[in-house]
């Protein structure tokens, strides 16, 4: 299976009082077509920059290093007309908030064509034609009475779902999702989980979804990056990675949720905040935070390095790994305290 | 009912509510149309004990909670403080007897003023609440190592601060007035996933240890599972079922509370896909005909459009109380469940609230 998509060392620089701080810091991910993977962690861990900066949306100012090859083509490195050929076309994104993303006085008739039209350069008759069939895959009631209508007669779950269908007007191959169910109730998350899953299936198209539910994590990634302060802490296949982390910050995530086995215990939260930008501490950014921080850890930044004992630990899927470099399970945190917790 | 007898802060059975709703019903107008967000509710809240609210958006669970507070006002129906009516908050103060009612909102952002340090904005509810000017500062530290936070806090302004510790500074503020009684919509959802847990155990903390009331507005199912003694489940403006909530929750009878409850993504990395419940929130101007829930449920029958659907008591298997309005589910005048026998009723769970000791609490209309 070959990457659609290929992130080697990405930075972005963003400018603070203090000078230039990274918000992503050396980066890597790859994703294949017909694939979901995840990227997860708190606020301010630099999912939604990692997102930006691939649409060329990074914030003025910031500096963006590293290349993301989609197909052999460098997003980072396009431009003015060039880049606006890809965005939609070849990738698209839906973000958390339906309403930011749609626009208010115009139909979701014309919100869904303009695009198609610009770049598939088919006729208006058949662009409404294809936005109706787009707005009942993603099931909207009556497509053809809300292709005339307008963003605010909708609900939430259901502008989430026709911003869906916008970004799937021009049939990308990469669709990127930032907190995609984040504002709505379970029942709506629910369908639009299956909704992505149905279309990566059917469309063999790749999907990034960046979320800290790792509840949604683990209905929809094949694999999950987990990021702290803009860096990789653990990556790897989603069931070794929910049910045998080995990095403590992705512990810690997994301990803070409700359990449904754990009763009526008090949850476990990380003590501590996450850092903010002008602040990462020195070495792995994680250390002030860790339960089983070793002096070590203040003096060096880990890097990702694929864990020990891997192959001998195949996830419940069993395609884990596949020979494959991207299967494999990456860990940035060289004392790697949970490894006896794991095997035992 | 509820919470285990050796907590601490367990309510009393038979102790009187500390907030108490009656056949509460909240109506907005839209286009000149009356729409009836809040239809008939019956909920209480006991000190000591947390009562989680669930529902999908629209189905009026923070119209119950500001109607509640007294923030909006009720077209039919009671709501009552400590024995006493909620007043509407108008333009004049708010009668000194509603003090100890205090509401923490969804977003810390919003709720601070941010022009202000935040001892002073403590400060103001400790004044309010007939504290002295001196002796306030001393007092709004004390609440905010209450909450977790450092003393020297008081000297920020709302911004120095990440939205949980915003979300705390709003918690010491409400408890400058000394409350008995919470009302928390949405507290949490606004927050990181590990604040989200920091915040859930603080409430629980003050719940049990001041044995203060909490009624938890939220639409996040596992973080109420994990702290509400009982939970209720709105659908449309009612309430649909509603009782202990580790019952509720491994043994839901309503088919809507299954379905929520079937639709929470579970992190086991089994990748298993949450099961969907079709259709969205019908809208409140025009609801359905009978049960309110039947164009979306998978065992709706011909004569659910028709036959109006009132909570009825069954028995679960370890005689907490339990009530549910689905009459397929939980047929009116049936023995149900566990072939205990259960008495019906149109009405309040107020009354099954004390399912140990019926003999102590004797059903009052509140």
């Amino acid at each position: 299976m070959t990457a659609l998509l290929e992130v080697e060392n990405l930075t972005v620089s963003l400018p603070t009082p203090g000078g230039y701080r990274n918000a992503v810091d050396g980066l890597s991910l790859s994703v294949a077509p017909g694939e979901v993977i995840g990227i997860a962690g708190e606020s301010g861990s630099g999912k939604t920059m990692t997102a930006l900066s691939l649409f060329g949306m990074a914030p003025p100012g910031a500096r963006v290093t590293g290349t993301a090859r989609l197909d052999g083509t460098d997003l980072l490195a396009l431009r003015g007309r060039a880049l606006r050929d890809i965005r939609g076309r070849q990738v698209a994104m839906v973000s958390q908030d339906p309403s930011a993303a749609l626009h208010p006085i115009l139909t979701i008739g014309t919100q869904l064509t303009e695009h198609m039209r610009h770049h598939l350069g088919i006729s208006k008759a058949d662009a409404l034609t294809r936005a109706a069939g787009l707005l009942e895959t993603v099931r909207i009631p009556d497509p053809e009475r809300a292709l005339r209508s307008y963003p605010g007669q909708f609900s939430g779950g259901m502008r989430q779902r026709i911003a869906i269908a916008v970004a799937l007007a021009a049939e990308p191959r990469l669709l990127v999702a930032d907190e995609p169910t984040t504002a709505l109730d379970v029942t709506v998350q629910a369908g639009i989980l299956r909704l992505l899953d149905r279309l990566c299936a059917e469309r063999d198209m790749a999907v990034i979804v960046i979320t800290h539910d790792l509840g949604v994590m683990s209905a929809l990634a094949r694999r999950v990056y987990v990021m702290y302060a803009g860096r990789l802490a653990e990556a790897g296949p989603t069931g070794t990675l929910l049910t045998r982390p080995r990095h403590p910050y992705t512990r810690g995530l997994l301990d803070a949720l409700p359990h449904p086995e754990a009763g009526r215990a008090p949850l476990v939260p990380i003590g501590g905040t996450p850092p903010s930008l002008g602040a990462v501490p020195d070495g792995c950014p994680f250390h002030p935070r860790c339960a089983h921080a070793v002096p070590a850890c203040a003096a060096a930044r880990p890097d990702p390095v694929p864990t020990s004992g891997e192959a001998a630990s195949p996830g419940p899927d069993g395609d884990v790994g596949a020979g494959n470099e991207s299967g494999r399970h990456l860990l940035a945190c060289p004392p790697d305290p949970l490894r006896e917790v794991v095997a035992s | 009912m509820t919470a285990d007898p050796q907590q601490p802060g367990t309510p009393t059975p038979g102790s009187p509510p500390v907030l108490a709703l009656s056949g509460a019903a909240v109506e907005y107008r839209r286009h000149g149309q009356r729409i009836r967000a809040l239809d008939g509710v019956d909920l209480t809240v006991a000190r000591g004990e947390i009562v989680g609210l669930v529902g999908e958006s629209g189905c009026g669970k923070s119209t119950l909670a500001r109607a509640a507070a007294g923030l909006v006002p009720l077209a039919a129906g009671t709501a009552a403080f400590e024995g006493q009516p909620v007043t509407v908050l108008g333009r004049g103060r708010r009668p000194g007897r509603l003090r100890g009612l205090q509401m923490v909102f969804q977003d810390p952002y919003e709720s601070l003023n941010p022009r202000r340090k935040v001892g002073d904005l403590i400060a103001d509810g400790i004044r309010l609440a007939g504290g002295r000017r001196s002796s306030a500062r001393a007092r709004s530290t004390e609440l905010l190592e209450r909450v977790g936070l450092p003393a020297t806090a008081a000297e920020g302004f709302p911004h120095e601060f990440s939205g949980g510790q915003r979300q705390r500074i709003a918690i010491a503020r409400t408890l400058a007035a000394g409350p008995s009684c919470l009302i928390a919509d949405e507290p949490i959802s606004a927050l990181d996933a590990s604040a989200q847990a920091q915040i859930a155990n603080l409430l629980t903390a003050l719940v049990r240890e001041e044995n203060i009331g909490l009624l938890l507005v939220s639409h996040d199912l596992s973080v109420v599972r994990q702290v509400a003694d009982r939970v209720a489940v709105m659908y449309l403006g009612r309430i649909v079922e509603s009782g202990d909530t580790a019952t509720v929750w491994s043994n839901p009878v309503h088919p809507y509370t299954e379905a929520l409850v079937a639709a929470i993504p579970r992190a086991d990395g089994s990748g298993t896909l949450p099961a969907d419940l079709p259709g969205d929130v019908p809208d409140p101007a025009s609801p359905p005909s009978g049960c309110r829930f039947h164009p979306r449920c998978p065992v709706a029958r011909d004569d659910c459009p028709v036959t109006a659907q009132q909570l009825v008591a069954v028995a679960d298997r370890d005689g907490a109380g339990r009530e549910v309005a689905c009459h397929v589910r939980a047929p009116l005048g049936v023995p149900a469940l566990c072939g205990s026998s259960t008495q019906t009723s149109s009405m309040s769970w107020t009354v099954r609230c004390c399912p140990r000791a019926p003999s102590r609490s004797p059903p009052t209309a509140v």
